[in-house]
């Protein structure tokens, strides 16, 4: 019953969502509207809640035995305490001002600067990769360099016509790779639901 | 649209008006193709569960390096760092990637190594945890399951990153394993992975991230390829059985694109605007 039960109830949920989509029906509807999403939400909330605790728990030890790096811990943990108090006691909750202020100027700020880190990874994995030490590796290199100026405005200020040879090499090279690759990642997509539905791949269950 | 298919479509359409979405005149097509891929899959694996003979699946570097992974880490002494991607349950990349979980958690614990997984999405977290403690209840080492090294970071996607590579300097990973869903951080875990060293396996069905996975890492899976990896590691006959499936979808739909691509071309010769197999697929 353990094991049955979940992959009972994966099939009969994962059946009404897919009959939902298929078939023009209230009944299906109201199912999938009322119940599933509402549950999912519901699930998703319980997930966060246990997410958290998981995360004080961490690095709650770490600051007990004061492991390397504790002090790190002490500022997620202030971080999150003052922005979890302001949002419950601010009126307007996570919409007041001080709370977007905080949020703002701390967590949207700092993932902008990682974002930006990509900026010079993109760079060290190109002067990594893209070595002529054969022929395809310099198509390779070829196509990078072209794509890469074309671009760029430093690319059509060289000449016009890398912007148009950028474009050439993304439409006729790399789009029908891409739906290639894409045409079978979505009949594979497929193939996983379907294994996960019927209960033949259980690895959510831990399987 | 062809008159002869006109008049098949007219004269079905007020059958199915009534009970079928239309989707954009694909809605018969999509049931049709439905039907026969999912009894197409269940056949394969009633022959594969009646010890009939299954095709064998091609050898898949990147999935054969795993062991490879683990092992070199152990050697090394330093711990494996996991990352099932950033996708939720809902994603079919988050779901394939817990059977590589639960094949590298079985080695992990096998070898007395470690591993580090790294949670994005909190609805993930619970079941990485299982996984990972089931595998250590299978190989009989309940004891040696550490509960802080299956974490959740953050939900904020270049937070995790952050917290990701912070990890592996930090901890000194010895090698990376990066199965799911990946948007704009996968390449700085796998620059950073490189920096720091380690061997790196990774796999997404994403087509925007492969390419960076492709040039800075040691392997990578590309495609379906990540779909394949729990039954390619476990070498289940039923598993292996439903791979083909996925082929033969892939050969019908080539079949379709050569007669589609066949007619527009004769159409172009002869003057007529509509493509039969266009017309056939939308029929409803």
């Amino acid at each position: 019953m353990r094991r049955t039960l979940p992959m009972i109830i994966t099939l009969v949920t994962g059946l009404i969502v897919i009959f939902n989509d298929i078939f023009i029906s209230p009944a299906f509807n109201t199912l999938v509207q009322t119940y599933l999403i509402r549950s999912q939400t519901l699930s998703i909330a319980t997930a966060y809640a246990l997410g958290g605790m998981s995360l004080m728990r961490v690095h709650g030890h770490r600051i007990a035995r004061k492991r390397d790096g504790w002090m790190n811990s002490v500022v997620l943990i202030a971080g999150f305490a003052l922005l979890m108090v302001l949002g419950v006691t601010l009126p307007g909750g996570h919409n007041s001002v001080t709370y977007n202020w905080f949020y703002q100027n701390t967590a949207v700020a700092g993932g902008a600067t990682v974002f930006s880190l990509l900026c010079f990874y993109i760079g060290s994995a190109a002067y990594r990769a893209f070595r002529a030490r054969s022929l395809e590796a310099t198509a390779l290199l070829l196509s990078a360099c072209f794509v890469m100026l074309g671009g760029t405005s430093i690319g059509s200020a060289i000449s016009p016509a890398l912007p148009q040879i950028k474009v050439w090499i993304m439409s006729y090279f790399n789009t029908p790779v891409i739906r290639a690759v894409s045409l079978g990642v979505s009949l594979g997509a497929f193939a996983q639901g379907a294994r996960n539905l019927f209960g033949i791949e259980r690895g959510y269950m831990a399987e | 649209m062809t008159p002869f298919i006109q008049n098949i479509a007219d004269s079905i359409k007020p059958f199915f008006s009534g009970w079928l979405y239309s989707n954009g005149n694909l809605g018969l097509t999509c049931t049709v193709f439905l039907i026969i891929y999912v009894a197409a899959l269940l056949l394969m694996v009633k022959q594969a569960r009646a010890g009939g003979t299954i095709p064998k699946v091609r050898r898949i570097a990147g999935l054969d390096a795993v062991d490879e992974v683990v092992g070199r880490a152990t050697e090394m002494g330093r711990p494996v760092l996991y990352s099932p991607g950033i996708g939720d349950l809902t994603s079919a990349d988050t779901l394939a990637s817990f059977n590589v979980l639960g094949h590298v958690a079985k080695l992990i614990a096998k070898y007395d190594a470690r591993m580090i997984v790294c949670n994005r999405t909190p609805s993930v977290q619970p079941i990485t945890e299982s996984v990972v403690r089931a595998a250590y209840f299978e190989v009989g080492k309940p004891d040696a399951y550490r509960e802080e090294d299956v974490r959740f970071l953050t939900n904020d996607q270049f937070g995790y990153a952050a917290g990701v590579v912070g990890i592996m300097n930090r901890e000194g990973v010895a090698a990376l394993v990066l199965v799911g869903l990946f948007y704009a951080e996968s390449l700085i875990f796998a620059e950073a992975g490189n920096q720091a060293g380690a061997i790196q396996v990774a796999a997404t069905s994403s087509t925007s991230q492969t390419p960076f996975f492709i040039v800075a890492c040691d392997y990578c899976l590309i495609g379906e390829e990540i779909y394949v990896a729990g039954a390619y590691l476990g070498q289940d006959r039923v598993r292996l059985a439903t791979i083909v499936v996925q082929d033969w979808g892939k050969q019908f739909t080539l079949i379709v694109i050569v007669l589609g691509v066949l007619a527009a071309t004769i159409g172009s010769f002869t003057g007529v605007k509509t493509n039969v197999i266009i017309d056939l697929l939308k029929l409803y």
